[in-house]
């Protein structure tokens, strides 16, 4: 059996199928796709992934891409502990986590990420270096997200409201949590996986909201979530000190 | 009897609609006036304000978001599966859910609501939404307001941008499948068939025959179902309406 996952950093979406293998207990050969470098853009890396986007796992051959979607496909396909939840009504209580993660946390976390740690560090690049990067760049869609992060064109209005919809995640994760003990309800499943590294931002950006004392158990869910092993190899794959210090 | 809150056979809810047809299942269904006509507290609180389809099980759990209730019921109603049985066709299904929910619905709900939902309307009912938008979370009134008056031409650029983008996916999958997910037809086909079905004519330079001769075909063959000729055999233009609201940033 072959299993070979490109990734980036395990934060966001790369931290979700690197969560989900190690949980199941799935060997996998790791291919660092440097994101901030164009790698993804490459011709090697879009013979895998012709949408240049990560991560993507190959499986004896088959090539699974969208990591929610990846992370049922890697629950169904290998042996190891479920990641899902028996219960129907827990199952699409994951799924709709799932995607209130893609929908709405992750858009706002990432247009703030992509605004104050990306767009600087791509400042420090040479201009022809980097019109060569955006030249590689496949589709109308990322050449226009990454000339956004080029020139760092956010407007307050639209980083305001990312902050705002942060907070809103952080009251709704709260409120759930203080329900049910995982996200889905009674066991740790894929919802907490794929929500895990978007909410484990919260406390540093929007900390009027997820504090100790507004939002006890979200915190003590992310401390939940960071000292099982699984994770804890996963954070190990970083390149980033301090990601990997956590 | 569970109920399911819908807004009329287009769109997500139809979708819905039709996996109850083709399960044969007999819902306690409920219609519901746009665009925020829950104003039932337990719905409310459940975080699907002014959204829906939303399902209310037996046990009196609230379910959310179309292509989420579709598995539900399928997972709970196992005797017609409409879910591929390999983990391969699983997944293939799932990511034309997120197609559709990240692309293909807001960019159809864009371009329908100024086509046909919009002028469908007569005065009145277009009166009648802004009182009813205070219910609505902020993000999602500031996308009805926009709506009030119409899209600008930077939502319907963006919007046909999007649809050719998922038009040329799905060419490129039934060149290679009978169906979206596979070669048996499944929630993918009813997840894509109502937003997919009225690209000929709403778009026609993008989703015409000669443009998507493949989508075409599967287009028409897939009307030819029973569940979704009695499901959609109501379905009006003027139901259309603009959402969902379109994915950030990301």
């Amino acid at each position: 059996m072959s299993v070979e996952l490109y990734h980036f950093e395990p934060n966001a979406n790369g931290g979700k199928p690197i969560i989900a293998l190690k949980e199941k207990g799935v060997a996998f050969t790791s291919h660092w796709v440097d994101l901030l470098n164009g790698q993804q853009y490459e011709p090697e890396y879009l013979a895998v992934n012709p949408k240049g986007q990560v991560p993507t796992l190959v499986h004896d051959g088959t090539v699974i891409w969208e990591s929610t979607p990846m992370g049922e496909y890697i629950d169904e396909a290998f042996e190891g502990p479920s990641l899902r939840p028996e219960d129907p009504v827990e199952r699409a209580r994951m799924r709709n986590w799932s995607r209130f993660g893609d929908e709405f946390l992750g858009p706002s976390l990432s247009m703030i990420g992509w605004s104050s740690f990306i767009a600087p560090m791509m400042k420090q690049k040479d201009p022809a270096e980097l019109e060569a990067f955006q030249r590689k760049i496949p589709t109308a869609e990322r050449r226009e997200a990454w000339r956004k992060t080029i020139e760092s064109d956010f407007s307050e209005e639209e980083l305001a409201e990312s902050r705002r919809r942060l907070a809103v995640s952080a009251e709704r994760l709260e409120e759930q949590l203080s329900r049910t003990e995982w996200l889905a309800g009674s066991s740790y499943s894929l919802a907490d996986i794929n929500l895990f590294n978007m909410a484990a931002g919260l406390p540093m950006m929007v900390p009027h909201v997820a504090n100790a004392e507004r939002a006890p158990h979200l915190l003590r869910w992310i401390e939940r979530i960071r000292a099982r092993p699984a994770v804890a190899a996963a954070m190990a794959l970083s390149r980033n000190a301090f990601q990997r210090g956590r | 009897m569970p109920i399911l809150y819908h807004q009329r056979p287009v769109a997500h809810s139809a979708k819905v609609l039709i996996v109850l047809a083709e399960k044969g299942l007999a819902f306690d269904c409920r219609l519901v006036d746009p665009p925020c006509g829950l104003q039932d507290p337990d719905i409310m609180n459940a975080g699907h304000a002014g959204s829906v389809p939303v399902l209310v099980t037996d046990e009196g759990a609230v379910i959310g978001e179309s292509s989420t209730i579709a598995e539900y019921i399928d997972d709970t109603h196992p005797e017609v599966p409409l879910m591929p049985r390999d983990a391969v066709g699983k997944w293939r299904a799932r990511v034309w859910f997120k197609f559709v929910n990240e692309d293909l619905a807001p960019a159809t709900g864009v371009l329908a609501w100024n086509e046909w939902g919009r002028p469908g309307r007569d005065e009145a009912a277009l009166a009648a939404i802004p009182p009813q938008l205070e219910a609505l979370p902020q993000d999602r009134q500031a996308f009805w307001c926009e709506a009030f008056f119409g899209f600008g031409k930077k939502r319907v650029d963006h919007a046909r941008q999007k649809i050719a983008m998922v038009v040329g996916l799905i060419e490129a999958r039934l060149l290679e499948f009978e169906y979206l997910a596979g070669d048996t037809y499944s929630l993918a086909d009813i997840d894509v068939w109502p937003f997919a079905s009225v690209l000929p004519e709403l778009v026609p330079d993008l989703a015409g025959p000669g443009s998507a001769p493949k989508m075409h075909e599967w287009i028409e063959k897939v009307a030819q179902r029973p569940a979704i000729r009695s499901v959609t055999a109501e379905a009006a233009k003027a139901d259309w309406l603009p959402g969902p609201e379109p994915i950030r940033w990301g």
